[in-house]
């Protein structure tokens, strides 16, 4: 098992992943990053199916970024698949979204995620990684 | 002597005569000799006339009669009469021994021998007071009786009539005694009604005359009076006799013609029904509800009317009507239906009346065609129903609408930034990277991109804002405007520093008012925002906020210290994407005051402002009152 700490990405914008990816390697050294496109992904990553079953190349992450708008599905429902298995428990969710909308926000606050909006320029998405870093250590 | 011989031929006689006058107890007979003196005496006339035997043979037969008739000769007469006739009978009044009378008849028969010569003469009498004054009762009873009364005999003859017939046909009672009783029938019936007396002299009992047709009489002027008739059988030792008692009933049938003139013109159908359910009247509008003529109608049934469902209950649902009489509307709160001849129904409504008559209680019943009512009723129900499902379409595509554009609007807040987001961050790494030095054009034009971005991403974020406030729930509830104001200036504070802004709250606390903590922290960021951002750039922004009660609603207001806005653009300011002022200047979406007026209006408030141009601009809210002034 490996010690570092391990933050998945759960995003189809290829230009938002590119980015988010940029500011958590430089603000949060020693991180180990993985990434799905999809919410149907991100659910087999998480349940080791598929192309995931091998734990050491894909491990459970302590973090997960999800976007809410994804493909297959969304974000909220990957969160809504993960609080119903105890697995997930001790995973730290930040809900990414593009707008303020205040039914999502809701939604993702009731299952103990935060929920933010993804910044326009690249200062805000350091911000944003540093919170990160800061949930992986307190 | 001739009498001696005539005496002992009489004798001759009475040793027969005696033995049958002695025999026959009723009677009282004796034999007079041709001068009229009492020869023979029997039990019978002993017990009638109160003399023994001794006492009265040999003496004059007058003793038996009362003084008066004795004076004007009657005893004498009546052998002369007998002698020259054979018999004379009479009735009269006789004188027993002890000188009371009694009311006698008396029957005298003259005895000849083979030669012709008178013997003497029997004498019958017999004693009728008792039937007499029967008679007389009879007599006075009839007259007594509040009626027309007339006897009549077997062969029609009349032999009685009282005061009260007088009167009703106008006759004198002289010119009707012994007359035929067809004098008092209408020509139109004459011709029949021996042949109706002999059917009640064939079967002779009490009853009324004519059952169910009507009567009349023919009084002596001609006209006619409708009149019932009871016939009562006399059968006397002189025959058979009928007595009739006629009613005049012009009384009675002009009161019924009025009831049936009355029930005729009603508007409604009308029938009537008697104790066993018979239909006894009916006027014009029932035969055209009906569809059945009168003389279908009466006598039958009035289930005739009722439809075949609904028959087996009816008898005794007006049996029911009957242990409860009072006028009603029948089958409350049950639909009723009626029968027409051609089997079609129709729903009616009836009211139920009940009548006391002499012929036993009936029942009139009202009946209304409920048809049109109905139609109308079920045409109100059809386009309501109607109306109805277009509501719940419209609904449905207004709801589809709604769901339309809220998958638009997360369409727009998702997918319509991320590209913006790109082009921000790419023109930000090709700086960072140092494709664009420092002060070159390059560098500027990215910057451009960058700021241009930054402006649609900022313009998405309010249009989505102002959306929403038109489509989210509001909840009106207490909120405390110090609290709300502190906070906005809180989410502010970065441009208040960076325009050095000096901010003024009002002394005292903010009165509370109702309203959406979301929708009112959105207004109230707005115009602080303008208050802050709309001031010449050489002027430092000063900012006073207070509230004062105005009635039952607080003006929240907003005085600045800025451009002002000039009276011509008062109704624009709050249209949205309404600019006054060049984007290069003074930054913004002109969505900002379209947002507060929205937000107002959903919490059922009001916003507006006063200025000058150059001399700032003081905007107020006024919202409801949260505490009662």
């Amino acid at each position: 098992m490996s010690e570092r700490p391990v933050v998945l990405i759960a995003e189809d914008d290829a230009s938002d992943l590119l980015f988010l990816r940029q500011a958590l390697l430089e603000r949060c050294p020693g991180i180990e990053l993985r990434d799905v496109c999809d919410g149907q992904e991100a659910v087999d990553y998480l349940s080791g199916a598929g192309r995931f079953a091998d734990r050491k190349a894909f491990p459970l992450p302590d973090f997960i970024f999800l976007d809410v708008k994804m493909p297959r599905r969304s974000g909220l429902e990957v969160l809504d698949w993960m609080r119903q298995d105890e697995r997930f428990r001790k995973i730290r969710v930040m809900v990414l979204s593009g707008s303020q909308l205040t039914q999502d926000r809701e939604r993702a606050e009731r299952l103990g995620a935060e929920y933010l909006i993804k910044p326009i320029g690249y200062a805000g998405l350091l911000e944003l990684a540093e919170r990160c870093c800061g949930r992986l250590r307190g | 002597m001739a009498s001696r011989n005539t005496d002992d031929e009489l004798f001759a006689y009475a040793g027969t005569f005696q033995a049958i006058a002695d025999a026959v107890q009723d009677y009282g007979m004796f034999l007079l000799d041709a001068g009229g003196r009492v020869r023979t005496w029997s039990a019978g006339a002993q017990r009638l006339t109160g003399y023994a035997p001794e006492e009265i043979i040999g003496r004059h037969y007058a003793v038996f009669h009362p003084p008066e008739a004795v004076e004007a000769g009657q005893p004498a007469l009546a052998l002369n009469l007998a002698s020259a006739e054979g018999r004379y009978a009479a009735e009269g009044w006789r004188m027993r021994r002890d000188g009371t009378r009694f009311w006698a008849d008396a029957v005298l028969t003259a005895l000849r021998d083979q030669e012709g010569r008178l013997l003497g003469f029997a004498k019958i009498i017999r004693d009728l007071t008792r039937r007499r004054s029967e008679e007389e009762r009879f007599g006075l009873a009839v007259e007594a009786a509040p009626n027309a009364m007339v006897m009549v005999d077997r062969g029609g003859r009349i032999v009685l009539v009282n005061q009260q017939t007088v009167a009703l046909f106008g006759y004198a009672r002289e010119e009707l005694m012994g007359r035929s009783v067809e004098l008092l029938v209408p020509e139109r019936f004459r011709a029949r009604h021996p042949r109706y007396r002999e059917g009640f002299f064939s079967d002779p009992r009490a009853r009324p005359m004519g059952a169910g047709r009507d009567l009349y009489g023919l009084r002596k002027d001609g006209s006619e009076v409708p009149v019932e008739i009871g016939l009562n059988p006399l059968r006397t030792a002189e025959g058979d006799f009928v007595l009739a008692s006629i009613v005049d009933i012009t009384e009675r049938k002009r009161a019924q013609q009025l009831f049936r003139a009355a029930v005729e013109s009603a508007p409604n159908g009308m029938v009537m029904v008697d104790r066993h359910g018979r239909i006894v009247l009916v006027n014009e509008q029932a035969e055209k509800l009906f569809g059945y003529s009168r003389e279908e109608l009466l006598g039958q049934p009035i289930e005739m009317l009722v439809p075949e469902r609904f028959r087996g209950r009816h008898p005794a649902q007006r049996e029911g009507f009957y242990s409860n009489p009072a006028s009603r509307p029948m089958g409350a709160g049950r639909d009723l239906y009626a029968l027409r001849k051609d089997k079609t129904e129709f729903p009616v409504e009836i009211g139920l009346n009940p009548i006391k008559t002499d012929e036993g209680e009936l029942v009139l019943a009202a009946v209304v065609d409920i048809s049109e009512r109905k139609r109308a009723e079920e045409e109100i129900r059809r386009a309501s129903a109607a109306l109805e499902a277009r509501v719940s379409e419209r609904t449905a595509e207004l709801k589809r609408s709604v769901e339309d554009l809220e998958r638009f609007t997360y369409t727009v807040a998702h997918d319509l930034r991320a590209p913006l987001r790109s082009i921000h961050r790419y023109s930000e790494l090709l700086l960072a990277g140092g494709r664009g030095r420092e002060g070159d054009a390059g560098a500027r034009q990215l910057d451009q991109i960058a700021a241009a971005a930054r402006r649609m991403d900022r313009m998405i974020g309010d249009l989505l804002a102002y959306s929403k406030i038109g489509r989210a729930e509001t909840r009106l509830e207490p909120v405390d405007l110090g609290a709300l104001v502190g906070e906005a200036l809180a989410g502010l504070s970065m441009q208040i520093q960076e325009s050095g802004a000096g901010i003024v709250l009002e002394r005292g606390p903010l009165p509370p008012v109702l309203g959406d903590r979301v929708l009112l922290g959105q207004a109230l960021t707005n115009l602080l925002t303008n208050a802050l951002k709309f001031v010449p750039p050489d002027r430092r922004p000063r900012v006073e906020i207070g509230a004062e009660r105005r009635g039952s609603r607080v003006r929240l207001w907003i005085q600045d210290n800025g451009l002002g806005i000039d009276g011509r653009y008062r109704d624009r300011i709050f249209r949205i994407f309404e600019r006054l002022h060049a984007r290069d200047a003074y930054p913004g979406t002109g969505i900002g005051l379209a947002i507060v007026s929205k937000a107002v209006e959903r919490l059922g408030g009001s916003v507006d402002f006063e200025s000058a141009p150059g001399r700032g601009s003081r905007f107020w809210l006024e919202l409801q009152a949260a505490e009662r002034a």
